[in-house]
């Protein structure tokens, strides 16, 4: 009996010291801004600028999109100096989409990436793009019935998820900045027509962009990207009249090293089931169809080459081939793989099955 | 009446699975990766392997002790060494029982305090933590046996989530195996083996155990449990971070969640470090058990109070260390006194164990 | 009178005296209560005084069948033999007659010989009749309920169970209120240890009054100052004749419509008698979403406020709209909000409780809507947490033990306070606080936790989830049953076959 009196005055003791001394800062939801998405641009030597969007939900459920611009040595400073102009708190903890300007992604985006990994309160699904023009500019105009965090972070997961460009996140970004034999690459947004659009997929090295790809080519990356894909899309015209749109429905994709760590040839394959989404040529017998796969092996095998010559000519490995290699071998060595990179000679095999052709003939 | 009460006190066999599983697993998993990755890479996998099977070798040593005496190690202290030397050896053990709970809970609150609440008061937060193992510990070892099965059992959870990040792993990253040597392997396995630290309270509640020799098996068993997560959130890891990834992560098994989302929830690793309330405190309790038991037999005490000055120890230590660098301090020394009681000195004890009984036996057939 | 009896005194001996004295007193005493009601009456031999309580017995008993047969009497020895009625018998301690005549005997003595008094019974109950169970309805099955008269509910009890092994052990606590409280368990199935403690604990009880069992479920179970009851109250006869036949103590107290069972398990509160009724499948299910459903209630609302208070980070950005725009004109912390709203509940339940039951209906409707609406409305609550405290509300109304019900919506204020000062950390250490509770508490000695602590595989299957019947040939290892066996599996299947 007695230690049961004793626990209840401890307990007591407990639940007054708690509510004063637990030192925890609050964080109620409705008292805090919650920065959805942040656009960083050097304006300096060593200044950066950073505008941070944030929604501010309206009485009416709607959503008003709002930023804050403000600069200085380091990030976080920066959110103390938007916490400056705020009503309530800046925290960074709900943030969607961080935006690099494309000088500034040339000039190397390390610094500042760190504040990202560093802060345990940002997730890891954050993506990163790069952007073409003003991050000021471009946050400050509305574009759907939500803020621009909230809107890019859509239209990125969903183009991601429809197949139309390749998995991207701070932690894929992160992977494959870290990884030895990988570049990474984010997508570029930029604005065309008043309207935000996915541009092209900036390539880096190292943290640096350096090249980038354009749309007509998403496809050729894609199927080489991952070992399994599927949902690419793809046109060619192949004469002056035969126009074909074809859908992917699985890819497989395989290296070939025979060698490795050394100048011997690799070869990829890649074997893909698809589907015809549109043709233009009178009916489409199975003569014909084997004509299509043909063509588009031959089609795909010499982009993906000279996609793949590109690469090496930059010295850039964003398929990751370099980590096929060390996976592959006992003896790695980064120094040595850099330097012999550039002059392995890649070819493509591609292998084409053409499934399906909807529901007519 | 005394046997009755021990009889209520005992836990059948089969529990020793989860008391095993349960005190090996704390705070560890959620950052061992940078460790044994350091030296052992993509290999760590066989590190964690090798770690398991010498745990498991040392947890068959232990029955093999205790199943000769039949007693707890305090008792075979006092056989073996007399009362003032056997009892300076167990307050040995008991110094390292007792630090085992301070590691965790110290370790655990770093963690709070980095990931959740950089403010926090770690004077009441631990103190919740004494109340909450007080009134676990005071229950006997019947309460703390059940709070180690459900602190297995209600978290499995968590171990489901672990499937999210394969999403984006690059099992490749695995290959190609064995590309260390022995000398990095075995660097790792000693770092490894902290991981399983723990298990040595076995030495203390065998006689609470209903037919101790029968709940061996459910020892190897429960060890075999920690490898195989061990294993499984190592190979997740191994995949879904490159190598150099891993090395900046100091809690990867909590980056690893951070990628997790659900329609309802998101940012996993605020519930996962929640939930991992109920995986240390377990950790805790035993310790405090052990070393209170330990305590009142050695001094011959029966009052209740000793759980207070074992908590009390545990508090003020708890509080009085502080920042990275002097809990990593405490973590350390704990590891070391570790494995010098379990692979030193357990073997020995044992190897002395046989032969002081042979000399004995020698002796009573000369005297007969 | 006095003369009478000093008078009578001064030709008896000294231990005769005492007797004699203290009849004397007891009559007296009777007779200042004015309920007693005393008379002479004139048999053939002797002057007889008969003398009873007013209220308790049936007079058309004492009129048709013991006055008439009064005339025969010679000798008061005699009596039983002469008045037609089952019990009659012939007492000379005092305590027992005035016990007796308490329970609605008349005391029937010759006012010339006091060594020897008779009582007849002519007891008259004034009980309810049995009706449906309230507490524990159930839409198929039997719809017999206890009453308030301990002997009609050991009937209910007796006729599903015609066993000569079915063992009532009756005992009278309390002081003043001299309750009749009955044990009840199956020889050779019950284990006598649970009887014997039963027993024990009852016997020990030092209280003046017993007005119902649940009196007896505070005062005799293993940890008093638990908010969990740790015995199963029940009205359903069908239900105490079930589990005594697992091998369980039934008690039963005269003038209680409920019964008390024991031992039992933190897991037995969630199942509603009315499981067995339906097929396995489905009584399973509804047994899983009664236990989610404790968990959610007592869950929800502490989670919500944690999070709302310190980790937005764990909200989608899908529900952010939602949860911001419903709080954003709310003054009120989270803490405040959920416990304005959790009292307000509570409020309406304990109005609805108190009124009588058309009333309280109108309580309750008027309450949820009006007030519902209306502070939503105010913006003194946001409406997403109304939804939440109105599902945790009716989540714990489904636990099928009343009890049990009241102890759910106890605990969630401690749950609500912590999660407020540490958030969900809060909400993890007061989960371990109660398990750490359930694992010490016990039922008549028997782990509360069983079958998950300690794990018995063999009674996991009537539960969480009720397998069906032929699965359930063992008892449960919980009562440490003497006969282990219900029916024979293989014997069943081959009749089947």
């Amino acid at each position: 009996m007695r230690r049961v009196i004793n626990l209840f005055i401890l307990f007591l003791v407990m639940l007054m010291f708690l509510s004063g001394c637990m030192h925890i800062r609050e964080r109620v939801l409705d008292d805090i801004q919650l920065a959805t998405a942040a656009g960083y641009e050097y304006i300096g030597e060593d200044k950066i600028e950073v505008t941070a969007v944030f929604p501010n939900f309206q009485p009416d459920k709607s959503v008003k999109n709002e930023i804050l611009v403000a600069s200085s040595i380091m990030s976080k400073e920066v959110r103390d100096k938007h916490s400056l102009q705020s009503e309530k708190p800046l925290l960074s903890g709900k943030l969607e989409v961080t935006l690099y300007e494309t000088k500034t992604a040339e000039r190397g985006i390390k610094d500042l990436l760190d504040t990202l990994e560093r802060d345990p309160s940002v997730g890891s699904n954050v993506f990163l793009a790069v952007l073409d023009g003003s991050p000021k500019e471009l946050l400050s105009k509305q574009y759907g019935n939500m803020d621009n965090g909230i809107f890019l972070s859509n239209l990125i997961e969903q183009n991601i998820e429809s197949g139309l460009i390749h998995k991207t996140n701070l932690h894929q970004f992160t992977y494959k900045y870290y990884a030895e034999g990988m570049d990474p690459m984010l997508p570029i947004i930029g604005k065309k027509d008043g309207k935000i659009n996915l541009k092209a997929i900036g390539l880096f090295d190292g943290d640096k962009m350096v090249d980038r790809i354009e749309e007509k080519e998403y496809f050729y990356l894609k199927i080489l990207l991952n070992r399994k894909g599927e949902n690419d899309t793809h046109a060619i015209k192949l004469d002056e009249k035969t126009k074909v749109s074809i859908f992917n429905i699985r890819s497989k994709r395989k290296y070939q090293i025979p060698k490795p760590m050394t100048n011997s040839d690799i070869t990829i394959h890649v074997k893909l089931k698809s589907m015809i989404r549109e043709y233009n040529d009178g009916p489409l017998r199975d003569r014909k169809i084997k004509e299509l796969e043909k063509a588009m092996e031959e089609d795909i095998k010499k982009n993906s080459e000279e996609m793949i010559k590109k690469f090496q000519e930059k010295g850039i490995d964003p398929l990751g081939i370099g980590e096929e290699v060390r996976t592959r071998t006992r003896k790695w060595n980064k120094e040595k793989w850099e330097e012999i990179y550039p002059d392995i000679n890649i070819s493509v095999q591609v292998t084409m099955d053409i499934l399906e052709s909807g529901i007519i003939e | 009446m005394f046997e009755l009460e021990k009889k209520e006190m005992q836990i059948s066999p089969f529990l020793v699975f989860f008391n095993i599983h349960a005190v090996q697993v704390g705070v560890g998993v959620l950052g061992f990766q940078r460790v044994i990755m350091k030296s052992a890479g993509n290999d760590s996998w066989i590190v964690v392997l090798v770690a398991g099977i010498i745990v498991s070798f040392i947890i068959w040593l232990m029955y093999v002790l205790l199943n000769r005496h039949q007693k707890d190690i305090v008792e075979i202290h006092k056989d073996l060494f007399g009362k003032w030397i056997g009892g300076m050896i167990s307050f040995i053990w008991i110094i390292y029982w007792l630090m085992i709970g301070m590691v965790t809970l110290r370790n655990y609150i770093e963690i709070v305090e980095v990931w959740m609440f950089p403010t926090i008061n770690i004077y009441m937060f631990s103190l919740i933590f004494i109340i909450l193992a007080y009134y676990c510990v005071t229950g006997g070892f019947r309460i703390v046996a059940g709070l180690s099965f459900l602190g297995v059992c209600i978290p499995f959870y968590l171990f489901f989530t672990f499937l999210f990040p394969i999403e984006f792993a690059h099992f490749r990253n695995l290959l190609p195996i064995w590309n260390h040597s022995i000398k990095e392997i075995t660097l790792s396995t000693k770092d490894m083996i902290l991981g399983y630290l723990g298990f040595s309270t076995l030495l203390m509640y065998y006689p609470n155990i209903k037919h101790p020799k029968k709940s061996h098996k459910w020892a190897q068993l429960g060890n075999i449990l920690t490898m195989v997560i061990y294993l499984f959130i190592l190979i997740v890891t191994i995949g879904f971070f490159s190598e150099k990834q891993v090395s900046k992560q100091i809690w990867a098994t909590l980056s690893l969640w951070k990628i997790v989302e659900m329609p309802f929830v998101e940012r996993f690793e605020y519930i996962g470090i929640t939930s991992w309330v109920l995986i240390i405190l377990p950790n805790i309790c035993f310790s405090v058990w052990a070393s209170t038991k330990g305590i009142r037999k050695i001094f011959n005490l029966k009052s209740k109070k000793v759980v207070v000055v074992t908590l009390g120890i545990l508090f003020c230590v708890t509080v009085a260390v502080q920042g990275r660098e002097n809990i990593a301090l405490l973590s350390k020394t704990m590891s070391y006194l570790g494995i010098c009681l379990i692979f030193i000195y357990m073997p020995l004890l044992t190897l002395i164990s046989f032969l002081l009984s042979k000399i004995r036996r020698g002796k009573f057939e000369k005297g007969n | 009178m006095r003369i009478w009896r000093n008078k009578r005194k001064t030709d008896r001996n000294e231990k005769d005296q005492v007797k004699d004295d203290s009849f004397q007193v007891l009559l007296q005493q009777l007779t200042e209560s004015d309920e007693f009601t005393q008379f002479t009456y004139a048999s053939r031999s002797s002057m007889l005084c008969i003398g009873y309580y007013s209220s308790l017995i049936d007079t058309e008993i004492l009129h048709r069948d013991i006055l008439p047969y009064l005339k025969e009497l010679e000798l008061i020895s005699s009596l039983p033999n002469v008045i037609p009625i089952e019990e009659v018998t012939l007492e000379k301690n005092t305590t027992v007659i005035q016990d007796q005549l308490l329970r609605g005997h008349v005391l029937i003595f010759d006012t010339n010989n006091l060594n020897q008094v008779g009582l007849a019974k002519a007891s008259v109950e004034r009980t309810r009749q049995v009706t449906i169970p309230e507490v524990e309805f159930s839409v198929v099955g039997p719809k017999e309920a206890f009453v308030e008269s301990l002997d009609t509910n050991i009937n209910l009890v007796r006729k599903r169970l015609p066993l000569p092994e079915l063992i009532i052990k009756e005992l009278q606590i309390g002081k003043i209120s001299k309750t009749r409280v009955s044990v009840l368990y199956i020889e050779g199935i019950a284990n006598k240890e649970n009887v014997n403690t039963v027993i024990q604990r009852l016997s020990e009880l030092k209280v003046d009054q017993i007005n119902d069992s649940s009196y007896l479920t505070q005062l005799i179970q293993d940890n008093q100052n638990s908010p969990f009851p740790q015995l199963i109250d029940t009205e359903r006869p069908d239900r105490i004749a079930s589990v005594l036949g697992d091998g369980k103590v039934a008690i039963l107290v005269d003038g209680a419509p409920h019964g008390l069972i024991g031992p039992t398990t933190f897991f037995e509160f969630f199942s509603a008698f009315e499981d067995y009724f339906l097929n396995w499948t489905v009584a399973s299910f509804f047994r899983l979403v009664r236990f989610f459903a404790v968990l959610f209630s007592i869950l929800v609302t502490p989670i919500y406020v944690a999070v709302l208070t310190y980790h937005y980070e764990l909200i989608p950005k899908d529900m952010l709209s939602t949860l911001i725009t419903s709080r954003s004109a709310i003054p009120l912390p989270p803490i405040l909000e959920a416990l304005v709203l959790e009292l307000t509940i509570e409020l309406l339940r304990e109005a609805g409780a108190r009124l009588p039951t058309k009333v309280g209906q109108t309580i309750g409707i008027v309450g949820g809507i009006v007030i519902g609406t209306a502070s939503v409305e105010a913006g003194l609550t946001s409406n997403v947490l109304l939804i939440i405290v109105a599902l945790g509300a009716l989540a714990s109304f489904t636990t099928p033990v009343y009890q049990m019900g009241n102890t759910i919506r106890l605990i969630r204020f401690p749950f609500l306070l912590m999660a407020h000062y540490i958030g969900l950390l809060g909400v993890a250490v007061s989960f371990c606080f109660l398990l750490i509770h359930l694992l010490r508490l016990s039922s008549l000695g028997r782990p509360f936790l069983e079958p998950f602590y300690p794990l018995r595989v063999q009674d996991l299957k009537d539960s969480l989830i009720r397998l069906p019947f032929s699965k359930q040939s063992k008892r449960p290892i919980l009562e440490q049953t003497e006969d282990t066996v219900r029916f024979n599996t293989a014997k069943a299947k081959e009749k089947n076959e």
